[in-house]
């Protein structure tokens, strides 16, 4: 392991990016239900597989009750019941289109599209109804993974932005803007291009609906791993519009207000317990601190400074 | 005193009915076609271009009587945002004249021109009306210009009297070329339902391939057209012909409709589904496209659509002075079956389709699920112009299969051979005792062929 590389993390089945984002969402949510909006009532639809990380931090720290869990893989029905970790959680065993007719406008819900791979046509579809099926207040989030496709006969093929915008023209269909050329889809712009295909599917789901409009609220970006992209924000009518306004989300740095603003980078550096305790002791630090103690970039630094709240710790416990 | 009797009632047609009958039946995108239909007969008009030879349509070499300029490029622009929509040409512009007389009737010109795609003289109205409340359209010649700007809300209000029924016009300057000569129309202030369904991300993207696919014959040939910027690129229309794939060719003329169809099988490989089936088209304009239903013939002159035909390509193509000869629906999106140029159509369609058909069945004798890429036809066919093919006299599709089937000149016997016969055949050769059996007997018969049946 490279430590030059910051990036590269610990253990990929951790995930350490992936949990700050959670625990930003999480910050996030916890602040929005602490100025009128009802999160704890709210009904948590996610992908829970069998770890549930989202769903006992929701319930646990959020005190949201009703929980459902979307399973399509019916080969670990058993496994992921077995691994509930409360009974309250509503399992479905099916795709997640089964369960987009039963969003009721007359509830709000909190959803989370954690689709953990590349963007197929169905994701999109299931976005656009989505949108279609939620009432304001409702909040929806989709994670894909934005790693430049591989040729579907044959993996192991070097692939380039003429391979990129075929799959993306096959997977985006009506949704593809037809002014796209090949020089829209390097590899740096590939962000850009999958936020466009995502964030045009909740808008063909909102449109036809009078005066609601998707509030942005999450536009993040991390890897640990591949590259990952999150977009989420609030449907809303002129009045939760107004009320989302008001929120004061200064001291959240990772909130976007404006998706034209880009995404926010989460960047967790490899750290030690011993140097993120003393790192802790001095945040928050100045921009060019670095301490004296060990080497470590001035940007590493900055990175951890982003992120040392939200930052987890793993411990191995005796059983 | 005598009373007044006012020996009159009250006639006047309701401009709201008018309007809401010419809005109701079209889409949104349909009504931008037929805008851009009046650049393109802006531009026949104006540069005389000549569509009755059918053939320079196809090979999209135009022949002008009155060519423009060596470098013009004749371009329609089409602007479309929540707020907005624009359309602006270079195409020749509206005479002011005639737009002071009979462009904004509610109905068509007296004088029929050539051959156009502007029939029924609604196109304008109906697209200006249904798109939103504040027109404005202004047009320049060399001829000289006007402009017409008014408040549609406002205007279905007035009328009570006669002299309601105009569109305020005022003139302004013409240009000196024809090449600048051009007509613009905004529209803001967007009529809700027209602003919903533009507010939709795939409605662009909907109109880009709806322009595509209903002008290849003039895109980046007569004219070019930028939608938001992007310039429209339409796939060429060509049909299947190798050296041993000739295809139905078929040509006529009635009721003053000139008729040509062609029917192949497809140069895409592997076929897909969604584009096999006939075109159907109209003075240059596609109005049927991949058709695979009864309004083609298809379950009723010929078989129903099944996968096995997705290697199925055929071309009807209409062409006429008059218009509104041609089989096509006032909002030329659909085919007037009614029309007795479409009836006899049909039938000579039927019996070219079958020639085809007729192959098609032999390549896939089961109607099995045997995956039908594993056997194209299309294999050999390499993608011909229809210009080249129009230029054919009639013939059937011929189809000669490439695959010889080799004749099989030899037989399999069997018999029930005695085991001591064979253990003795063994001893006398001096052969193992286990020996296989064949090539006893084989050994047997090469020796009776060599030493008793000698006569070759």
């Amino acid at each position: 392991m490279n430590l030059a590389e910051s990036y590269v993390s610990v253990n990929y089945s951790l995930r350490p990016c992936k949990q700050v984002e959670r625990r930003m969402i999480l910050h996030t949510l916890q602040l929005l239900s602490e100025t009128m909006f009802p999160i704890s009532e709210y009904t948590y639809i996610g992908f829970g597989s069998i770890f549930f990380y989202d769903f006992i931090m929701l319930h646990k720290l959020l005190g949201l009750n009703n929980l459902v869990s979307v399973e399509n893989d019916t080969s670990i029905e058993k496994r992921v019941h077995y691994n509930r970790p409360f009974a309250g959680i509503d399992m479905v065993i099916d795709d997640y289109s089964a369960v987009i007719p039963n969003i009721s406008r007359d509830k709000k819900y909190l959803i989370w599209l954690d689709y953990d791979n590349r963007l197929l046509a169905e994701h999109l579809q299931q976005i656009i109804d989505t949108s279609f099926h939620l009432s304001v207040g409702s909040i929806l989030l989709i994670t894909i993974d934005i790693e430049p496709p591989k040729k579907q006969d044959d993996q192991t093929k070097v692939t380039g932005p003429a391979d990129w915008m075929e799959y993306y023209k096959e997977q985006g269909g009506k949704l593809f803007n037809r002014g796209w050329s090949v020089k829209d889809f390097n590899q740096s712009k590939l962000i850009d291009r999958n936020f466009d295909l995502v964030y045009a599917a909740i808008n063909e789901g909102l449109s036809p609906r009078d005066e609601v409009d998707l509030s942005p609220l999450f536009y993040i970006h991390y890897a640990d791993g591949h590259r990952m992209l999150t977009i989420g924000g609030m449907v809303t009518g002129n009045s939760e519009a107004r009320k989302l306004t008001a929120v004061d989300f200064s001291h959240l740095p990772h909130i976007c207000r404006d998706y034209r603003d880009g995404p926010y980078p989460i960047r967790v550096p490899v750290l030690t317990t011993k140097e993120r305790l003393l790192l802790d002791s001095k945040m928050p630090c100045a921009d060019d601190y670095v301490p004296d103690e060990f080497e470590i970039r001035a940007e590493d630094i900055r990175a951890y400074r982003e992120v040392y709240r939200y930052f987890p710790s793993y411990a191995e416990i005796l059983i | 005193m005598t009373k007044k009797i006012d020996n009159s009632a009250n006639a006047l047609p309701s401009k709201r009915f008018f309007v809401n009958l010419i809005t109701r039946d079209i889409t949104l995108e349909h009504s931008v076609l037929d805008l851009i239909d009046n650049a393109i007969d802006s531009m026949i008009r104006t540069y005389g271009v000549d569509l009755k030879d059918n053939k320079a349509v196809f090979r999209g070499s135009y022949e002008y009587t009155d060519p423009p300029k060596a470098n013009f490029k004749a371009t329609i622009n089409i602007s479309v945002s929540s707020d907005e929509f624009t359309i602006s040409d270079n195409c020749g512009g509206i005479d002011p004249q005639l737009a002071k007389l009979s462009v904004f009737r509610f109905g068509p010109e007296s004088e029929r021109r050539g051959a156009t795609l502007g029939v029924y003289g609604i196109g304008l109205k109906r697209a200006i009306f249904k798109l939103g409340k504040t027109i404005s359209i202004e047009s320049v010649t060399t001829q000289g210009g006007f402009r017409v700007e008014f408040d549609a809300v406002k205007w279905l209000d007035r009328e009570k009297k006669v002299e309601d029924w105009v569109f305020p016009y005022e003139e302004i300057d013409g240009v000196s070329t024809r090449e600048e000569a051009g007509t613009t129309i905004r529209i803001v202030n967007l009529r809700p339902d027209s602003k919903m369904r533009i507010e939709a991300p795939t409605f662009i993207n909907d109109l880009y391939d709806t322009i595509a696919r209903t002008y290849p014959f003039f895109l980046n040939q007569l004219i070019q057209v930028k939608l938001n910027g992007a310039e429209v690129q339409s796939e060429p229309m060509v049909i299947g012909t190798s050296d041993n794939i000739e295809p139905a060719v078929r040509h006529f003329s009635r009721d003053n409709v000139d008729v040509f169809i062609a029917a192949a099988i497809t140069s895409v490989k592997p076929s897909k589904t969604k584009d096999a089936g006939w075109y159907i088209v109209c003075n240059g304009r596609v109005v049927i496209a991949a058709n695979k239903s009864e309004l083609t013939g298809w379950g009723r002159g010929i078989a129903a659509y099944h996968q096995k035909y997705s290697e199925f390509l055929g071309y009807v193509i209409f062409s006429s002075e008059d218009a509104e000869a041609l089989p096509w629906t006032t909002t030329k999106t659909d085919i007037n079956e009614e029309l007795p140029v479409y009836q006899y159509t049909r039938k000579e369609m039927d019996q070219v389709a079958s020639g085809v058909l007729r192959v098609l069945n032999k390549k896939y004798p089961t109607n099995t699920s045997v995956d039908p890429e594993g056997r194209q036809m299309s294999a050999d066919a390499q993608p011909t112009n229809l210009g080249d093919v129009a230029e054919k006299d009639d013939q059937p599709f011929k189809y000669q299969s490439l695959v010889q089937s080799r004749e099989k000149t030899t037989t399999t016997s069997t018999f029930e051979a005695d085991k001591n016969d064979l253990a003795r055949a063994k001893k006398h050769l001096g052969w193992p005792k286990n020996t296989a059996a064949y090539k006893v007997v084989q050994y047997a018969w090469q020796y009776f062929l060599q030493m008793e049946c000698q006569d070759k």
